[in-house]
């Protein structure tokens, strides 16, 4: 081998040690981010793993860009194979034959296996590890409770009300691919708004009718409206709405027949006023039943004060701070005692009591007179004039001897008459 | 075939300084590493300071030095009151022929080999008289520039000791000098043969080794020496880094100077290292050479602050840490190469 051909050799063999060095150092830290995907992965693709390995294609890429920056030249190789002597370095800028050099030897390698053995235990675990007890996160499709929330309601009217067949079939339709569905989309979860307002929409319009026949039911009894005729109105709205569910069984088949007959058969008033108790308790029941589903607001569920559970009724609660003590407002303190203005306490009283000043007075020139006049030399106190002169004077250095120099200043002192040894 | 030195030529000029290096060995026992620098130093036609206590042989070095060269040597005697004129010569009005006029009478310093003992005790005026004639080989009274024999050399000593009423040599005469050599006191065995061999201490007669044709061809060839660009680097680099402002430099030079060796210095360490590898027997420097002779020619440019020299730092155990700081090659090994 000629002495280039060793330079090269030796130069080569120092980048392979850097490449090999940076491909350790780097694979040891891409073996922990390796781990953290494949647990990632585990944990919500569960079987697709593999793609956890991928950043371990760009190592050969990462570790060469820092490796190069760390590649010698030619010059240094030679350098380093030159005993000292210079023949190596000359023979290579002055090739003679009359002069002979030879080079031997080539670095030894000290490679940082160590490295990546750390990141090769965390993946190793990361296979391990058990992710099957770890809770479920999110984004695993529409959450259980919402889909039970959504067959309670659709329950809830089932109970109360004749439900079109179809209208069922559809909602609970909806309802099971909501429950099959694989992630929480944004379509999904639109689904859910508008199931739940269909249903609401039902809610309410059976509410309406409960409403309604409460009102004739209302009637009845203030005698506005005989009674035989304002069951048979109450009848005939709950009716229409399918509101027949939580009728008792003779009167739901009443209801059902109520086309068919040419009117309820004559009652005794004792009998109709029955008959409204049974009907009033089939309302009340329905409307517990969807206000227990949250289909409908209920008064029941209100707790503001006077039952207003609308907008005014909340900035009411607000600005009362619910009349709690302690618990503020906006138009009273957090105190539970009132403020109060009145007469001043007395001893406050007695600190400030008012004093009439004495009534100012005057000179009297007129009745003043010259005693005589002098002159004089004004007084000069040397001493005083001197001290402050040399307050006022420009520093000519003694003073910085006689001063005590702090520790912290020695340094500045020392520096700037050192420049004049 | 390259302009490198051929192996007869090299052959020849280490020959000659070997010659010479041996008959200062005949001459001062027991100091071959200093021989051999002043040695080098000569090589390199750089000028040499010699510090050392009294009675350690400086001077005989110097006159042995001379009388192997087979040169012309004057030797001056710095005292106090020594004037520049009697160091360069001067202008006396002289008579001849009835006519008067100025002769300029040279002084001692035109000679060959200029040995100034301890010069750190003329004042500062008369020191300055050695600048132009060290770095420029010439002198000039009264507007008239003389120019010095060649090859000139000055040798000057100073004891570290004796200090009062001494001045200490300016920055630009330190620079001036190629070699500061620490002249170290010799042990019993070196003693003993002294006190066999030399009676009354004094030294065989130095007969000349060389004359003047073959000390130029001398010359010529410690300056056909090649000095790779390696070596010119790390000699460049050692210099860089006894700056305190350098990037390179190391701490304790960071810490404790104030300014660092100029480029006359890299200068002198590359015609020394030169003269040094030639007497190694190679056509071309190495490291080696460098490392040999950079600590005396970077020790004494060194301008320690006053915080190193109350640390106790000076410029000769600051060049040693250069050394050790700065690596031979240009850029660094991985740290998996060993």
């Amino acid at each position: 081998m000629s002495l280039r051909d060793h330079v090269r050799f030796v130069r080569q063999r120092i980048a392979a040690a850097a490449y090999a060095g940076e491909f350790l150092r780097h694979g040891g830290i891409a073996l922990f981010v390796v781990g953290a995907l494949v647990l990632l992965f585990r944990l919500w693709l569960r079987e697709a793993w593999w793609p956890a390995f991928l950043p371990l294609a760009v190592l050969p890429v990462s570790a060469w860009l820092v490796a190069r920056t760390r590649f010698v030249s030619d010059a240094t190789a030679a350098a380093w194979l030159d005993a000292g002597d210079g023949r190596v370095l000359t023979a290579l800028e002055k090739p003679d034959e009359r002069w002979t050099a030879s080079a031997e030897g080539a670095p030894t390698m000290h490679l940082p296996w160590k490295w990546p053995i750390p990141g090769a235990a965390f993946v190793a675990l990361a296979f391990i590890v058990p992710v099957s007890e770890l809770p479920e996160g999110p984004g695993q499709g529409i959450p259980d409770a919402t889909v039970e929330h959504l067959e309670d309601q659709l329950e809830a009217l089932e109970e109360v009300a004749e439900i079109e067949p179809a209208q069922v079939e559809a909602i609970e339709e909806t309802i099971e691919d909501l429950d099959e569905a694989s992630e929480a989309s944004e379509a999904n979860l639109e689904a859910v708004d508008a199931t739940e307002e269909r249903m609401e929409q039902l809610a309410k319009e059976l509410d309406q009718a409960g409403e309604r026949a409460e009102d004739a039911l209302g009637n009845g009894r203030t005698g506005t409206d005989p009674m035989q005729e304002a069951v048979e109105k109450a009848l005939t709205e709950m009716a229409n709405a399918g509101l027949t569910r939580k009728l008792p069984p003779e009167l739901a088949e009443m209801a059902a027949k109520l086309d068919q007959l040419d009117g309820l058969p004559q009652m005794s008033p004792e009998e109709a006023a029955k008959m409204a108790d049974a009907l009033q308790q089939a309302i009340d029941e329905g409307r517990v039943r969807l206000e227990s589903a949250q289909l409908v607001e209920g008064e029941g569920t209100c707790d503001q004060p006077g039952g207003q559970c609308d907008g005014d009724g909340n900035a009411l609660a607000i600005a009362s701070g619910n009349g709690e003590p302690g618990e503020g407002g906006i138009t009273r303190g957090p105190g539970t005692a009132d403020l109060e203005f009145g007469d001043e306490r007395p001893d406050h009283s007695d600190q400030f009591a008012a004093t009439v000043l004495p009534p100012g007075t005057e000179l009297d020139l007129e009745h003043t007179m010259l005693l005589g006049e002098a002159f004089a030399d004004a007084e000069v106190d040397i001493t005083r004039e001197a001290d402050a002169a040399k307050a006022t004077a420009a520093s000519n250095g003694a003073d910085t001897w006689r001063r005590d120099l702090a520790p912290q200043h020695r340094d500045a002192v020392a520096t700037f008459f050192a420049a004049e040894d | 075939m390259s302009d490198l030195l051929s192996p007869d030529d090299v052959r020849r000029g280490q020959s000659l300084a070997e010659a010479l290096l041996e008959g200062l060995n005949n001459r001062l026992l027991g100091q071959q590493e200093l021989v051999r620098l002043t040695v080098v130093a000569a090589l390199a036609r750089g000028h040499v300071l010699l510090e050392g206590l009294p009675g350690l042989g400086k001077t005989e070095l110097v006159k042995g030095l001379a009388g192997l060269l087979g040169l012309d040597f004057r030797r001056v005697q710095f005292t106090p009151d020594l004037l520049p004129g009697d160091i360069t010569g001067g202008q006396v009005l002289e008579e001849k022929d009835g006519l008067r006029r100025f002769v300029f009478h040279r002084g001692p310093i035109f000679a060959n080999v200029v040995l100034a003992d301890e010069i750190n005790r003329a004042s500062p005026r008369t020191q300055s008289a050695m600048l132009e004639a060290m770095q420029e080989r010439s002198v000039t009274v009264l507007g008239e520039t003389h120019d010095l024999p060649a090859p000139f050399w000055v040798l000057a000593t100073q004891n570290p000791i004796e200090l009062e009423g001494t001045f200490p040599l300016p920055e630009a005469q330190l620079d001036r000098f190629l070699f500061k050599l620490h002249v170290e006191r010799v042990g019993a065995g070196t003693l003993t043969k002294i006190l066999r061999e030399r009676r009354g201490g004094r030294p065989p007669e130095a007969t000349a080794v060389t004359d003047e044709a073959h000390l130029n061809e001398l010359f010529d060839l410690v300056d056909a020496v090649f000095l790779p660009e390696a070596v010119a680097g790390y000699a460049a680099r050692l210099v860089d880094a006894t700056h305190p402002s350098s990037a390179s430099s190391p701490e304790v030079v960071r810490a404790n100077v104030r300014y660092g060796a100029s480029p006359r210095a890299a200068i002198g360490i590359a015609e020394a290292a030169r003269a040094h590898a030639l007497l190694a027997g190679r056509p071309n420097v190495g490291f080696d050479d460098v490392r040999a002779v950079a600590p005396h020619a970077l020790g004494h440019r060194i301008v320690v602050d006053y915080r190193g020299k109350l640390d106790g730092h000076d410029g000769r155990s600051i060049a040693a840490d250069v050394l050790a700081h700065v690596g031979e090659l240009a850029e660094a090994l991985p740290d998996e190469v060993a």
